[in-house]
């Protein structure tokens, strides 16, 4: 995947059939993180406190649903199409802050049902198949994330 | 030699009631993003300029800070905007709350 062309309209991005292929898998995805978890103070214990993470964890339900269409609409054939043997993705501003939020869910939901371990670079022999699979969907929505802000293998503006 | 005298009274400073009654009813708080080790830091980044408006060197210096020193005061708001921001914040999967400031 990368970044053809960057305008005022928006950005389009270049994928091969196999990228297409894993992006259309990991947006299917989504949402992977647990609904009503989020905390908003870790010193606060005032009952306000408690109405604004019950708050926060609505909004956060509202805004999953809303992601959850914008995502499928990503994917329709406007926005992600073939052309000469490659595949282009188009997205306006709004589009690519929704795709990095949707791919970031997937990365951190995995995260959390592998355990939220410290070390993500744990030996792929040791892990079962369930947690090989959320792995391979960690590292893939990492390379997304990687290829929308168009870094380059230092995790600088390219 | 001249004898100094102790005060009769000590003078009270003059601080205005007024403006603690105002803090009291206008309690601020810190808007803090915590560390873990799955959000990419170029991810960060790009969220601190994007919810905060920052430039990109702002942006880096709390991620670092994140990333070095396990969290990051990234404002200090009354109720309303440090809400604001977290809601912001965890949209994006960041680790963020709001902590009472006094």
């Amino acid at each position: 995947m990368r970044l053809l062309k960057q305008d005022s309209r928006g950005w389009q991005y270049e994928l091969n059939r196999r990228e297409a292929v894993f992006l259309r898998t990991l947006l299917h995805e989504f949402p992977l993180t647990p609904a009503g978890t989020a905390r908003i103070t870790r010193t606060d214990a005032t009952p306000e406190a408690d109405a604004r993470e019950r708050l926060l964890n609505e909004a956060l339900a509202e805004r999953r649903q809303e992601l959850k269409s914008r995502a499928r609409a990503l994917l329709a054939a406007v926005k992600l199409k073939a052309e000469h043997g490659a595949w282009r993705l188009n997205l306006d501003a709004e589009e690519r802050e929704i795709l990095l939020q949707v791919l970031n869910d997937i990365r951190v939901g995995s995260w959390r049902a592998l355990g939220e371990p410290e070390n993500l670079d744990r030996q792929v022999p040791t892990l079962s198949e369930t947690e090989l699979r959320l792995h391979g969907l960690l590292n893939l929505a990492g390379y997304f994330e990687y290829k929308l802000l168009n870094l380059d293998g230092d995790g600088n503006p390219a | 030699m001249s004898q100094v005298l102790e005060p009769l009274t000590i003078p009270t400073p003059a601080t205005g009631d007024e403006t603690r009654s105002a803090d009291r009813l206008a309690p601020t708080y810190y808007v803090i993003c915590w560390n873990d080790p799955v959000n990419l830091m170029a991810y960060v980044t790009h969220v601190f300029m994007k919810i905060f408006g920052w430039e990109r060197a702002k942006a880096e210096k709390h991620m670092l800070e994140v990333h070095e020193k396990g969290r990051s005061v990234l404002a200090r708001e009354g109720a309303e905007r440090a809400e604001f921001y977290v809601h912001q914040l965890h949209g994006y999967k960041l680790q963020a709350t709001m902590e009472p400031a006094e």
